[in-house]
């Protein structure tokens, strides 16, 4: 945007929404030029508006202007879809921050796009309730950042996705016209389904202003445990026969060896070194019937031939069990500064495919990349660990993250589980949808947003 | 101290800007806007280094809201020192466009001379006998005393001492809260401690904080000096901030007596837990109290067990523990003076937690948290004393009544 342009959009901002909720300097546009990745880019200028009216007010002016917008919550995204375009209007949502309602009667939430994830939970739990997605950057990731990029979490196997909980929307298109879809039915069979057409669409065919979500009754209770695997495969085995036999664990984590290495220099609580896989596993639901149920995954794990076996009996113990597992992201930076995060997803019987190909890429490319993520439902989580001012590193680093993503869709996945496409996965759209799939949705861009001022350059890429 | 480009650049690129001190910023809890918390202070600070912004006002004014309650730092799954990284920035700032003129007066000019701080504190008690200085910017001022604490009060000589300690004075102890030397002087006593007076002065945090690394060393140097040659075998402080600053001197410094010095610091509560050893108190203290942790004994220094150790050690006395008991009070030295209606906001949150516990006193291990709490307490027409820890110890050994105003021995 040319200076003087620039200036003025600045100042009609500031007539719309007063001077306290608009930040201009370069210091503050700065603050706003990142998300969870290593990607920058310096928007214009910075909104934060408080009402539904106020984000239609902006929203007119920038088409009426050509001007880009960036819808944005908490700026935690690992895919870029936060990361500005230069000389856009970033559209910081966190100031609509209300939980309007917590319906018992209906189980249901109505929330603004700013609630952190975490509060709805807590909002949720007191009301007797439970909003099962959870990422983990829960405790400071937005309902409306979770809904742009569909967000998951450990949760995914039994309890579904943020999709899976959307029951209705309120969201400004692009021209400011606020459009009212979905509602407050668990069942609804009118019309298209625009609700499931905005959910994963990364804010770039509207802005969520306001979310209806469905909560289902809280758990009784929950069980941990751990088994150690030598072999990847015997791992996968039990999984399988775990569900087999009708247990749908709420968590089914895995961390590969090198995880497993990392988070032992980490912490020394004597995690085994000598094995390929640890899973994590937790039941939930009635306290009469877990204690079975954890038996039963205990003796099956080690019918497939676990090595060791860990039930834990106290809550000290759970905590303990889960210890390794949530150390993994500060463990894995003691090796290098820079991690970067996949979300390659597969079908679940072909982790142990995928977990084998990243590992090849991984001698490959001279790299160290440790694997973890929710094995229960195909998606993990390869960590390059790199150093970013290392060049070289990061060249090598780039091709191996598309060979990952290669091996992930000829195993029958997904180049993404739960972060979205954003900027960083851009490139590699067609190789899994083919062309006529990515026009189809260029279309759908192209009849929402006819301007093309929606979050530019995300999912389909070249803004 | 991080000084070099190199040392900035290591934890400006451990930030993965991940966003998790979202959850536990103060400043940001209260702001809510991105520019206001951790992440973009490093962020920020790594563009500065870079040269893609300038040192600015403004990047001055969002590294200064700053409280260094470590808050983030203890929380960063990398271990990022942003503390560190913003008192970077402040004093790269300070070499740049150089210190607010009020800054300057009163960290050259008043900080480093004893002389100068002893005629303030007078200054100011003279003024509060006239009716006048009750309070600044918002914040009730504790009772200043017109002689500071080292002229007034001198440590027994003890027979046969297990142990010698060099207590430094911190600048709030020594002219605002006497009651907490007192009871520091009382407790080590009673525990078969010398005590040695250290020459007290200001430790140099507030020069720190406020980028002043020129003065900062100066005092630093000066202290330095004053405790090496005392045959003390340790140094023990009541104020979490003196404490941690001590800690720092060889970081600051270099050189091996100012490690040496500084390798001998103790808080006071650790020293009676873990080296001195203390006697249980015994007159029952029949109160129920909250404790609050500050920021520069538990994350700065670790130190959060031994103060409730300590309580437990006190017959009829009751802790219950508030939530959230580390969260910074809001006070961080100069920045409750410098930016008040954020502290003040902060501080509102603390006050609550202390509410919610309906104890009927609140205790700390550092005096400018407790001029914080005090305030924010009879702010809301709350009547709960503050104590510092030793001050209740000493008062179950029978040595003191903490009620009753100070005697002195003009």
């Amino acid at each position: 945007m040319k200076k003087g342009k620039n200036e003025k959009i600045v100042n009609n901002l500031r007539r719309l929404l007063g001077h306290g909720k608009v930040l201009s300097s370069p210091e503050d546009l700065f603050c706003y030029s990142y998300d969870g990745t290593f990607l920058y880019g310096a928007p214009a200028v910075v909104v934060r508006p408080a009402t539904t009216r106020e984000v239609a007010a902006v929203l007119k002016l920038a088409s009426a202007e050509g001007i880009p917008v960036v819808p944005r919550g908490a700026g935690t995204g690992l895919s870029g879809g936060a990361v500005p375009v230069e000389g856009s209007i970033v559209l910081d949502l966190t100031a609509m921050d209300r939980i309007l309602e917590i319906d018992t009667a209906d189980m249901l939430a109505v929330v603004e796009p700013g609630v952190v994830t975490a509060r709805l939970h807590r909002a949720a739990e007191s009301a007797g309730l439970f909003y099962p997605p959870d990422p983990s950057s829960s405790n400071v990731s937005t309902i409306g950042g979770n809904i742009a990029e569909c967000a998951g979490g450990p949760r995914g196997l039994k309890y579904g996705v943020t999709r899976d909980y959307v029951l209705g929307l309120e969201v400004v298109l692009a021209g400011g016209e606020v459009v009212v879809c979905g509602g407050r039915t668990v069942k609804n069979a009118s019309g298209y389904d625009l609700t499931g057409l905005f959910v994963g669409s990364e804010g770039t065919l509207g802005v969520v202003t306001r979310a209806v979500l469905r909560l289902i009754p809280r758990p009784e209770t929950r069980q941990t445990l751990r088994a150690d695997f030598k072999a990847i495969e015997q791992a996968a085995e039990a999984i399988t026969a775990v569900l087999g036999a009708g247990v749908v664990p709420s968590a089914l984590e895995i961390m590969d060896d090198v995880t497993i290495r990392c988070v032992e220099n980490y912490l020394r609580i004597g995690l085994p070194l000598d094995v390929e896989a640890i899973l994590l596993i937790e039941v939930d639901g009635p306290a009469a019937a877990l204690s079975e149920q954890a038996r039963l995954i205990a003796a099956l794990c080690e019918e497939h031939g676990a090595v060791r076996v860990r039930v834990a009996q106290t809550k000290e113990e759970e905590a303990e069990l889960w210890r390794a597992r949530k150390a993994v992201s500060p463990a894995v930076v003691q090796v290098k500064p820079t991690k970067i995060s996949e979300d390659a997803t597969v079908p679940r019987s072909r982790v142990p495919a995928l977990i084998r190909a990243i590992k090849e890429i991984a001698r490959k490319y001279r790299l160290t990349i440790a694997i973890f993520g929710h094995a229960g439902d195909g998606n993990l989580h390869p960590n390059l660990l790199v150093d970013k001012s290392d060049p070289d590193e990061m060249a090598r680093a780039e091709a191996a993250i598309e060979e990952i993503f290669k091996a992930a869709l000829a195993l029958g996945g997904t180049l993404s589980g739960e972060h979205g496409i954003g900027l960083l996965k851009a490139p590699f759209l067609e190789l899994e949808y083919g062309g006529p799939g990515v026009a189809t949705m260029r279309k759908i861009k192209e009849t929402l947003d006819p301007y093309g001022i929606l979050n530019p350059g995300k999912i389909f890429g070249g803004s | 101290m991080l000084e070099s480009a190199e040392e900035v650049r290591y934890h400006v690129n451990r930030c993965s800007k991940c966003g998790s001190c979202r959850e536990v910023c103060p400043v940001f809890l209260q702001e809510g806007s991105e520019p206001w918390v951790a992440r973009a202070r490093v962020q920020l600070a790594g563009a500065a280094l870079e040269g893609q912004l300038p040192f600015s006002r403004r990047l001055g004014e969002i590294m200064d809201a700053c409280l260094l309650c470590q808050a983030c730092v203890a929380h960063c799954p990398n271990g990022v020192r942003v503390d560190e990284l913003v008192l970077w920035a402040r004093a790269e700032g300070v070499k740049r466009r150089g210190l607010a003129p009020a800054k300057k007066v009163l960290l050259r000019g008043a900080l480093p001379s004893r002389r100068r701080l002893a005629l303030l504190g007078r200054v100011a008690a003279l003024c509060q006998r006239a009716g006048l200085l009750k309070s600044f910017r918002g914040r009730k001022l504790p009772a200043f005393h017109p002689l500071p604490f080292t002229r007034l009060f001198r440590p027994a000589k003890l027979e046969k001492p297990s142990l010698t300690v060099a207590y430094f004075v911190g600048c709030m102890t020594q002219y605002a809260y006497h009651q907490t030397g007192r009871a520091v002087l009382k407790v080590l006593e009673e525990n078969s401690v010398q005590v040695l007076l250290a020459g007290a002065g200001c430790c140099g945090m507030p020069a720190l904080a406020a980028g002043d690394l020129k003065t900062a060393r100066q005092l630093a140097r000066r202290n330095v000096e004053s405790l090496k040659n005392l045959e003390a075998d340790f140094i023990v402080t009541d104020c979490a901030t003196c404490g941690e600053m001590l800690k720092l001197y060889g970081r600051l410094l270099g050189g091996e007596a100012a490690k040496e010095v500084a390798a001998r610091v103790q808080d006071i509560s650790y020293f009676l837990v873990h080296t001195g050893g203390f006697l249980k108190g015994k007159i029952e203290v029949p109160l129920v109290v909250t404790y609050h942790d500050p920021c520069h004994l538990k994350r700065g220094q670790g130190v959060h067990a031994e103060p409730r150790q300590i309580l437990a050690g006190i017959p009829g006395l009751t802790l219950v523990e508030m939530p959230q008991s580390d969260v910074c009070c809001g006070l961080a030295g100069s920045f409750g003076f410098t930016h008040p209606a954020l502290s003040q906001k902060i501080l509102k949150a603390k006050v609550g937690s202390i509410k919610a516990t309906k104890a009927r006193a609140v205790v700390t291990g550092c005096p400018s948290c407790r001029l914080q709490l005090a305030s924010g307490l009879a702010g809301e027409g709350l009547d709960l004393p503050v104590f510092h820890t030793v001050e209740l110890l000493a008062m179950s050994y029978g040595t003191e009544s903490m009620n009753m105003p100070p005697k002195e021995m003009e």
